[in-house]
């Protein structure tokens, strides 16, 4: 357990986040996306069972500024056909 | 006056169909003799009926003299105004370029021939695609063939291994010698430049061909499945969206080289994308360049 630095850049934010939840099976990415004018973190999950897990860790997440988005996106694949 | 050229197949151009209405020469049975021998038939300067014939199918001088006959006969050609030659039956010309389907000779399926490096010292050509696509994720041997359908176009040169343990990836890249008697198509030079969130991109890839997106993200880390239970983890990686109703990448477009529409600069080569959706993923160009110094490609 511990606490996320406080006045940490949204890219500073994204790499602590993603050091602990990607190595939860069922998250699929991490990422800084832009939303229209906003940069938000997108944590990507292949189904519903990672959410309380990527919560659990968000619960850790103090610097609140910085939103985040989970969403649901499968597992990607290489694209030969 | 009309001038014509020798072609292959059914050329009936000028002369002939003009001033007799005569069917193709091609195929033709001028009592019997070797007719399907002939391969082209055009007008050259002067009106001068120029036919030519398949070395493979005309053995003797006789089966030339006899068709030169009938055919000056048939077509009622003043003398000196038919020319034959015999020569082998023309092939299409084949070249190598951006966007045509390839792959390890022992893949099934394809990917794609993302583009060209030239090492300039050596005079040598290379493909440039990906370990998935040209080394069978690590499987493969330097030296396998590489094809293009049924048709072998080079050999495998090198390959960033991929690594499954857990540890960051950032490129899912081969590069492929070429055969040294090919013929490539090279539109010209790109330049190479870190991509921008926000910029708007294309590529031309095997299955969906050309494609618009942006780019949503320069750091994107992602997990991809490489079969047989593995997958690895990819850092620092681009993610498109498409701009259209279609999807930016398919199967198939793995090893697309994605530039950018501003300047047309090489910005990353496409690997991975989720099924039945519009994320794409890329490696990044300058890392992919870097891999090239390290390989020894611009000492």
């Amino acid at each position: 357990m511990g606490v996320l630095s406080m006045n940490i850049s949204i890219e500073s934010a994204k790499k602590e986040l993603e050091g602990k939840v990607i190595s939860i099976p069922s998250v699929t990415g991490i990422g800084i996306v832009t939303k229209g004018d906003t940069s938000v973190i997108e944590i990507a999950i292949s189904d519903e069972s990672g959410r309380e897990l990527v919560n659990e860790f968000l619960d850790e997440y103090t610097y609140k500024d910085h939103p985040v988005d989970i969403i649901i996106r499968g597992l990607a694949s290489p694209l030969n056909s | 006056m009309k001038r014509s050229v020798m072609s292959d197949g059914y050329d009936s151009h000028g002369f002939i169909c003009e001033c007799l209405h005569a069917p193709h020469l091609s195929g033709h049975n001028f009592d019997g003799h070797y007719t399907d021998a002939v391969i082209g038939a055009g007008l050259i300067a002067h009106r001068l009926v120029h036919v030519a014939l398949d070395s493979a199918k005309v053995q003797w001088q006789y089966q030339v003299n006899a068709l030169a006959n009938n055919l000056t006969r048939h077509f009622r050609l003043a003398a000196g105004q038919l020319r034959i030659h015999v020569r082998p039956l023309a092939v299409a010309q084949f070249q190598l370029e951006a966007g045509m389907s390839i792959g390890h000779n022992s893949m099934n399926g394809y990917g794609t021939l993302g583009g060209f490096l030239i090492n300039k010292k050596q005079e040598r050509h290379f493909i440039v695609s990906n370990n998935h696509v040209l080394a069978l994720n690590n499987a493969a041997t330097i030296g396998d063939a590489i094809h293009y359908g049924n048709r072998h176009i080079g050999s495998l040169s090198a390959f960033v291994n991929l690594d499954y343990s857990g540890r960051a990836n950032h490129l899912d890249l081969a590069v492929a010698r070429i055969d040294s008697d090919e013929n490539i198509a090279i539109s010209g030079y790109r330049k190479i430049r870190p991509a921008r969130v926000g910029e708007f991109v294309t590529k031309t890839g095997a299955t969906t061909q050309q494609t618009y997106g942006q780019i949503i993200s320069t750091d994107y880390t992602c997990k991809v499945g490489y079969g047989a239970g593995r997958s690895a983890v990819f850092t620092d990686q681009l993610y498109i969206k498409s701009q259209t109703g279609t999807n930016f990448s398919e199967p198939g477009d793995s090893g697309s080289f994605i530039s950018a529409r501003s300047d047309g600069a090489f910005v990353g080569l496409l690997f991975a994308g989720e099924n039945n959706s519009s994320a794409t993923f890329a490696n990044q160009a300058v890392p992919v360049f870097n891999q090239f110094k390290k390989w020894g490609f611009y000492q």
